[in-house]
């Protein structure tokens, strides 16, 4: 079992357990000893433990493909990932299984219970654009692409090493100054490319 | 504070509420990690001929950070040397201001001054030795709008046909391929026949270090569909090499020996289209053949088992690649300077359309001759604008009075202005500057005396020439023999079209301002040309307005692109001509029945370049070429570029992380070559040629072909092109850079 699907379990199982406990208080008189030693448990510690649980299962849940998939403003991208025919990067990684799991995360690790303020607050934003609809299609990428999301697995292989140019770049690649999208290109289609697909988005949920 | 508990959860909602509005307004929230540049402007790469568009990031009016352009057609890949471009504006040695030379040495002087000197010195040589003591030597990294007001200046205004420049060195074998068999020059294919092909047949072509881009999309191609071959034809077995599926290392400058047994292995197994050439092509001999029977006749003599010892291969390997070619579903050749630096350039490049045309892998998606082009501009700046001696814009010819006639009309000269006689071409034009023919030359963009060959000869003689030269850096090596130097803009410190390989024009815009005192080249020839009376000729003085009468002009041509105008440029990743029309969308792949305008309606396929409509089938024999091994030189030199620098380094070699990636130049010699000559890896070897001789490192490696040197010309402080021999093709006058009898010395510490 997962570790998703096991902090999933344990979520409801916590959920059940206040709603027991509700029951319970309800049912009991305030002055009782019952419902003092009930009431700190049910009120503060399983909302608290709900709370911990249910983020830590979004955090690690958004983490999958099909999470990616659900959201109409990626499902292109991640449309493409999965299509056998596509010559993108991220369809290689995924086709060749470079990437075996989690492959929308592990090249977009900015997210997820590890990532930094800013990329809880770079994810609230564009929670928050998709759910108000504040937002123009193509969706482009303003920001700067992460190079250590690349160089994590390719740094230290044996070809990557083998380009002499990766060396004398090596710095400007470490501190992001020249992007390995700059030679490589967008891992994604460009705007004119994407498209939907709709069946084999909804065979992959 | 008193509370209810129905104000707690109204003022946790309208907190949440507050937050999340504030969230879709711009900067309230942090976007991801800040872009260096504020602005983003789209362009083209500086560099080769498959015109990458690039994004331009500007910052505080500064070049900050260049970028793939993911709309263009390379998808937002660049190769090294253009994920650099953001240092070319801050590059060092940029020349600042016009220099006049004084008493030997080079000295500061104003524009008003340089280009009085130019000025008299072109007056008074016209008055000493007429128009033709005058010349021009331009650039394939000129803008559009550049090389035509140069080439309208000298040969309508100056009445001089001298006018030619270095894509003589690097595409004109390609040129007069696609003039003599098609009629009209440039390929008819495009990038997107990659996606297309079943066979690649790589001939001459380095493609991973010197067109990695589309070298790249081949690679996706493969990997797309495994039925996909690669065929490489190289003496050296080079990083192109290494991906393909039937790699072939024959002789230097025996090629044409196996282009023309692939033939004969067609024509013996049935493999030829009949249909295909009765309907679309015609066949000459230089013997009077005309038909296939003549065809056949002609290629008896090119038997693979005749023939492939003289190139030191197998008589098998001939047949399979004849047979994989011929049988692909689609297949694209690509070639280059392998091809074209050849003293039978031309004759190999009409054979390699024979291959297509005989086998009708022509015209449809994916099977297409594809010429690779070396300089950004080379083909829509000096090719399409006719800026060589021999030429008039739009494919129109010097020696065709009709054409004259047209251009005068077009030009608004007297008929008869335009001279008659074809000017120097580049090998015989710096002769002519040596043994005072030509007394005066301006030359702009370009590095001749790094990338001619049989340079000492050259560089001794030119230097009573008067020559001006301009130039954006200050240690080029051509400056040596200038007595005027004109600082130039480069890049995007000017405006300008630049046509790449598949036909396609792309608007690169002003985004800074040059250093310094720095002009563009536009710039100096209007100055020229007022300073000599002719304003009233070269009326139009900016970019735009160049544009607008060029594009004016194709109009009348076939290589009409009167559709394209600069609003359009200023929008579109570039237009593909034909284009003939604002509304049209540009022509993917000429000569072809409803993509091409220019095709009668109802055909197909139409050759429209040739009178018949038909293409030509040229039998060309295969001849030795003039340097032959021998006990004195019994090892063969060849020349070529490296993956991180571009063509003499001027630029590229600037930049650090570019320069300590590629290293300094050197011999790369085969392994039994080392050994016999007991050389290893570092050593310093000289090379002796009978034309000059260089001394350098040696690197021993199992990448050229036993009895062949390899070595590139990027290095100004080597320079190879000085051991190189100066034999060039009869046709189109390029030289033959990639055969050079040598010997081989270790040079004792």
């Amino acid at each position: 079992m997962d570790i998703v699907t096991t902090i999933k379990i344990a979520g409801f199982a916590v959920i059940l357990a206040g709603m027991v406990l509700c029951l319970i208080i309800m049912r009991s008189d305030y002055y009782s000893p019952v419902y003092k030693r009930i009431a700190p448990l049910t009120f503060l510690v399983l909302p608290v433990l709900v709370i911990v649980l249910g983020n830590y299962h979004v955090f690690e849940g958004s983490q999958k493909v099909s999470s990616c998939l659900r959201c109409h403003v990626m499902a292109p991208m991640a449309m493409d990932m999965i299509n056998p025919e596509s010559t993108t990067l991220a369809a290689r990684h995924y086709k060749n299984r470079w990437i075996a799991k989690k492959q929308c995360f592990t090249c977009h690790k900015d997210y997820g219970l590890n990532g930094t303020i800013k990329a809880k607050l770079d994810g609230f934003r564009h929670l928050v654009k998709y759910s108000l609809g504040s937002y123009t299609l193509p969706v482009r990428f303003r920001g700067r692409f992460n190079n250590q999301n690349c160089l994590e697995c390719h740094r230290g292989t044996q070809k990557f090493e083998g380009i002499k140019s990766h060396h004398t770049l090596r710095e400007r690649l470490e501190s992001n100054k020249t992007n390995c999208t700059h030679c490589h290109g967008f891992p994604h289609p460009n705007p004119i490319e994407r498209h939907h697909g709709e069946a084999q988005t909804v065979s992959l949920k | 504070m008193d509370l209810t508990r129905r104000e707690v959860l109204k003022l946790c909602g309208m907190g949440a509420l507050g937050v999340s509005g504030l969230a879709t307004l711009p900067g309230c929230l942090p976007s991801n990690s800040p872009a260096l540049a504020e602005t983003w402007h789209k362009g083209v790469c500086r560099f080769c001929g498959v015109g990458c568009g690039v994004m331009i990031g500007l910052r505080d009016g500064k070049v900050v950070e260049v970028k793939g352009d993911d709309l263009a057609h390379n998808k937002a890949k660049l190769c090294v040397k253009g994920s650099m471009l953001a240092e070319l504006p801050g590059l060092p040695n940029r020349l600042l201001h016009p220099l006049i030379r004084k008493n030997g040495k080079l000295t500061q002087a104003s524009w008003d001054e340089a280009m009085t000197r130019v000025a008299d010195a072109f007056q008074s040589t016209r008055q000493k030795l007429g128009p033709t003591g005058l010349a021009f030597y331009g650039s394939g990294q000129l803008y559009t709008q550049e090389s035509y007001t140069a080439n309208k200046l000298f040969k309508a205004g100056l009445k001089c046909n001298n006018v030619d420049g270095n894509p003589r060195l690097c595409m004109a074998s390609a040129a007069v391929g696609y003039v003599q068999t098609y009629g009209k020059d440039e390929p008819m294919g495009c990038y997107e026949d990659i996606e297309h092909a079943t066979c690649f047949f790589l001939i001459g072509a380095n493609a991973y270090e010197c067109h990695p881009v589309l070298f790249e999309r081949i690679l996706l191609r493969k990997r797309q569909d495994k039925r996909v071959k690669l065929i490489v034809i190289d003496p050296r077995r080079t990083k192109t090499a290494g991906y393909a599926d039937h790699f072939i290392q024959p002789l230097p400058g025996t090629d044409l020996l196996l282009l023309n047994a692939m033939i004969h292995v067609m024509l013996e197994d049935g493999l030829i289209q009949r249909d295909f050439i009765a309907e679309h092509c015609r066949i000459s001999g230089d013997g009077g053949a005309s038909d296939l029977a003549g065809s056949q006749d002609f290629y008896a003599d090119y038997a693979p088992e005749k023939v492939a010892e003289r190139m030191g291969i197998a008589p098998s390997q001939i047949r399979e690649i004849a047979y994989l070619f011929a049988r692909s579903e689609a297949t694209m050749s690509l070639w280059t300077m392998g091809i074209n630096q050849r003293t039978q350039g031309t004759y190999l490049n009409n054979t390699l359309h024979n291959l297509h045309l005989m086998t009708g892998q022509i015209c449809r998606p994916g099977a297409t001759p594809l010429s690779l082009t070396g300089q950004g501009n080379a083909c829509g700046g000096v090719r399409d604008t006719g800026t060589l001696s021999h030429l008039l814009p739009a494919g129109r010819l010097i020696k065709k009075p009709a054409h004259r006639a047209i251009v005068e009309k077009l030009w608004k000269v007297a008929p008869g202005t335009i001279s008659p006689k074809p000017g120097f071409h580049a090998m015989e034009l710096f002769k002519a500057m040596g043994d005072g023919r030509v007394g005066c030359a301006l030359i702009m963009a370009s590095n001749p005396m790094q990338t001619l060959p049989n340079l000492r000869a050259f560089r001794e003689k030119v230097k009573d020439c008067f020559i001006c030269v301009a130039e954006p850096f200050a240690d080029a090596r051509t400056l040596e023999i200038a007595d005027v130097v004109l600082p130039s803009a480069l890049w995007v410190e000017k405006e300008g079209v630049y046509g790449q390989t598949e036909r396609r024009y792309q608007l690169l815009e002003k985004l800074i301002d040059p250093p310094g005192e720095a002009r563009s080249d536009l710039d100096i020839l209007v100055d020229l040309a007022k300073r000599l009376g002719l304003a009233d000729l070269i009326s139009a003085q900016t970019p735009e307005a160049v544009w607008d009468e060029w594009r004016q002009f194709s109009a009348t041509s076939k290589y009409n692109f009167s559709g394209m105008t600069y609003d359009r440029l200023r929008k579109e990743r570039g237009l593909q001509w034909p284009c003939p029309t604002e509304d049209h969308p540009g022509t993917k792949r000429r000569f072809v029945g409803g993509d091409d305008p220019l095709v009668p309606k109802g055909k197909k396929i139409s050759f429209y370049g040739k009178p018949d409509h038909k293409a030509v089938i040229y039998l060309r024999p295969y001849e030795p070429t003039p340097e032959s091994r021998s006990k004195a030189f019994p090892l063969f030199l060849t020349t070529g570029r490296v993956l991180e620098q571009w063509h003499s380094g001027t630029i590229t070699d600037k930049v650090p992380e570019l320069s300590r990636a590629s290293g300094r130049a050197r011999f790369e010699i085969n392994l039994q070559d080392a050994h016999r000559h007991d050389i290893v890896s570092g050593q310093r070897v000289r090379v002796v040629s009978a034309f000059g001789e260089l001394t350098m490192e040696a690197f021993v490696s199992d990448g050229p072909k036993a009895g062949v040197i390899f070595a590139s010309f990027f290095d100004s402080k080597r320079l190879i092109n000085e051991v190189v021999a100066p034999h060039f093709d009869p046709f189109s006058k390029q030289p033959e850079f990639k055969v050079t009898a040598v010997r081989l010395e270790k040079v004792l510490a």
